[in-house]
């Protein structure tokens, strides 16, 4: 960061501002951005005007003769937001109405734009206690109904990706924990999603989300104040109250959308900041969705005007609406049930009466169960962003064969460096994140990647790329860099040997 | 001291100090001399009592912080201004320092000019910025990651 101070030390005031300063006490001028807002400051300095001259009205009233607090011993807080927080252009209708918004910035240099998300301001009805909040007895999931923990990958896939969850949703900083749960039949029923505030000493800050198929997902707390509104297209129901007796506050919506029922319960110190996350959620939902593929077989991912759907996880194409759990999803259009540990194809019907012992904590998928893959050579490597696809190009590979009788036979392979392989496959996407599917799962997989300027320089150094893996899929995954890169995976596989593939990606 | 000499005075202190922190924030000259002329009007309306340079300082960048995130609401959509057309870097290694911390959302931009090129703390940073020093944190743990290539060795620590 020598290089970001040194520039910033060139950067000056220009003498322009210096004397535009300088005059600032003579002309009293505010800049002309505030000239957008000119009707509603005028209307507020109406309003202050006569609530001064009412309060005033026995004394002369002086701004200048008011004495100025001293100054608190931190630093001193503006009194009253230098904007409106509801923004006059959008009060046109209650369901216009808005607190604000954030920025997202996306691309670089010349590319680089920056887009505005408006939120919408969300009516809670009375919040001054939960005096008359009532409880039900405690609900469960139906019986029959098979439940298990998410995992990381499989929560950040189904609220929309990790992109959305840090830039839409705002929930970096808390810590995810989720289940999900399908009914006997194998149809989704629901799935919760918990965050909270590792390390956070003050009170309770901290939410749950729930989706469930069909209805609204069951909830022991009853607020006795309830807004029912218009908010994106969706019929919201919002509630909350604020603690009297510690520094919190709690808000909560409820709505459907597209045959799913929605749940979200948050509760935090800072009111605006907790109001602010349940108009993002609401409005992600309304606006982008989310992944429900991941835990809802039936759940559109693609439905193409001749009524099929291509499978996200496995690529096999099927009627939409065709029931196809990608809970229990193998690497080859087989499952393994982890209860029973038969293989099936995938969308075979297939159902355990519901034993609490039996489903507890059951392990994740072993890798090859009920697959035999050739092992023959190294596997390919096909890696998919998004839509498109490609076969990684090979390179080193060092592999053993077990040909019985205590003969193996071994190849030492030795392929292109990666910034000579000019003619690796390649493809352009969009997409933030590349899966890595082999035919046989490795053990071990690690990535490290070039940007495209270094082609031909053999020598420079490789960046190292942080590879995760699905339990649901069995599939690794990395985040692609913005613009062009190559990227090497080196693979391992215990008893057979390993072997590296060169590929190029583009990411606009 | 009237107030005109002392104007003067905080002016001539620190009005680079906040041009610098408002074009890191807006990436934009015209938009960060607005936000800086703001802040320097609203001292004058305040006229607030400050122990100590240091505090005058701070007092400064929270107002035009304030401002900065003002501006940002303001804004709809738009490509972001060439900031680099007008103060070019002087090296390509610094220009892809720069357009890379351009890039960053404008939270984060601030939290890296405030920790890097103002040596403040994440809890100084949150006062500043009115965020939770966590907040602060992870702003700066996540423009690290995007950085990472520029960072040298020592100087990932403090946050």
């Amino acid at each position: 960061m020598k290089k970001y101070r040194e520039y910033m030390d060139s950067v000056r005031a220009s003498d322009t501002l210096h004397q535009r300063l300088l005059g600032l006490e003579t002309s009293g001028k505010r800049p002309v951005t505030w000239k957008k807002y000119g009707a509603m400051a005028a209307a507020l300095a109406l309003v202050l005007g006569l609530g001064a001259w009412w309060l005033g009205r026995e004394e002369v009233y002086d701004p200048r003769l008011v004495d100025y607090a001293p100054v608190a011993p931190e630093i001193a807080d503006e009194p009253v937001p230098d904007i409106a927080l509801v923004e006059p252009s959008d009060v046109t209708e209650p369901g216009e109405k808005t607190i604000g918004g954030y920025e997202v910035i996306s691309g670089s240099g010349e590319n680089a734009m920056t887009t505005y998300y408006i939120l919408p301001y969300i009516d809670y009805g009375r919040t001054d206690g939960a005096k008359g909040a009532s409880a039900s007895l405690d609900w469960d999931i139906p019986r029959g109904a098979v439940r298990r923990d998410l995992t990381w990958d499989e929560i950040i896939t189904l609220m929309g990706g990790e992109d959305a969850v840090n830039t839409h949703l705002d929930w970096g900083e808390y810590q995810l924990t989720g289940w999900a749960a399908w009914n006997e039949d194998g149809s989704f029923w629901g799935a919760y999603i918990n965050g909270f505030l590792p390390n956070y000493n003050g009170p309770t800050s901290q939410f749950e989300f729930a989706v469930t198929a069909g209805e609204l997902p069951p909830t022991c707390i009853g607020y006795p104040s309830s807004v029912t509104q218009e908010i994106r297209g969706l019929t919201v129901t919002a509630d909350g109250y604020d603690s009297v007796v510690v520094d919190a506050s709690t808000r909560r919506v409820s709505f459907m959308k597209d045959g799913y029922g929605y749940r979200f319960d948050i509760n935090g110190t800072v009111r605006a900041q907790t109001e602010e996350r349940v108009s993002r959620l609401v409005c992600h939902v309304a606006d982008r969705g989310l992944g429900l593929y991941s835990v809802d077989g039936t759940a559109d991912v693609c439905q193409p005007e001749d009524g099929t759907y291509v499978c996200t996880y496995c690529g096999h194409v099927f009627p939409t609406g065709t029931a196809h759990n990608h809970a229990f999803i193998g690497a080859d259009a087989t499952y393994t049930c982890d209860l029973c540990g038969n293989t099936f194809p995938v969308g075979t019907p297939h159902t355990h009466p519901y034993d609490p012992d039996m489903c507890a904590g059951y392990p994740v998928p072993d890798p090859g169960d009920g697959v035999t893959p050739d092992m023959s050579a190294p596997p390919k490597l096909n890696v998919v962003c998004g839509d498109d696809s490609l076969t990684g190009g090979s390179g080193n590979y060092t592999w053993k064969v077990d040909l019985g009788n205590g003969l193996t036979s071994g190849t030492n392979a030795c392929g292109l460096h990666p910034l000579d392989f000019r003619e690796a496959p390649s493809l352009t996407t969009a997409e933030g994140r590349a899966k890595l599917s082999f035919a046989g799962s490795p053990d071990r997989v690690s990535v490290v990647c070039w940007p495209d300027s270094e082609w031909g320089n053999t020598s420079a150094a490789s960046q190292e790329c942080l590879v995760a893996r699905s339990s649901l899929t069995l599939d690794y995954e990395i985040a692609l860099n913005q613009g062009g890169w190559i990227y090497e995976v080196s693979a391992s596989w215990d008893g057979y040997g390993t072997a590296s593939y060169v590929f190029y990606i583009t990411k606009n | 001291m009237t107030y005109s000499n002392r104007l003067e005075e905080l002016v001539t202190k620190h009005e680079n100090t906040l041009f610098r922190a408002a074009l890191a924030i807006l990436g934009d000259a015209q938009e960060a001399e607005d936000a800086v002329q703001d802040t320097f009007l609203r001292y004058l309306e305040k006229r607030p009592e400050l122990r100590d340079s240091d505090h005058e300082k701070a007092w400064l960048l929270k107002v035009a912080a304030n401002r900065c995130k003002s501006v940002l609401r303001q804004r709809r959509r738009h490509p972001a201004v060439e900031l680099l057309d007008v103060y070019p870097a002087p090296d390509r290694s610094c220009r892809e320092l720069m357009e890379a911390i351009l890039a960053l959302p404008a939270n984060q931009r601030a939290a890296v000019h405030l920790h890097y090129y103002e040596g403040y703390t994440s809890e100084e940073i949150g006062a500043i910025l009115g965020q939770r020093p966590g907040t602060v944190r992870s702003h700066l743990s996540r423009a690290r990651d995007a950085l990472r290539r520029y960072l040298t060795d020592g100087e990932e620590g403090e946050s």
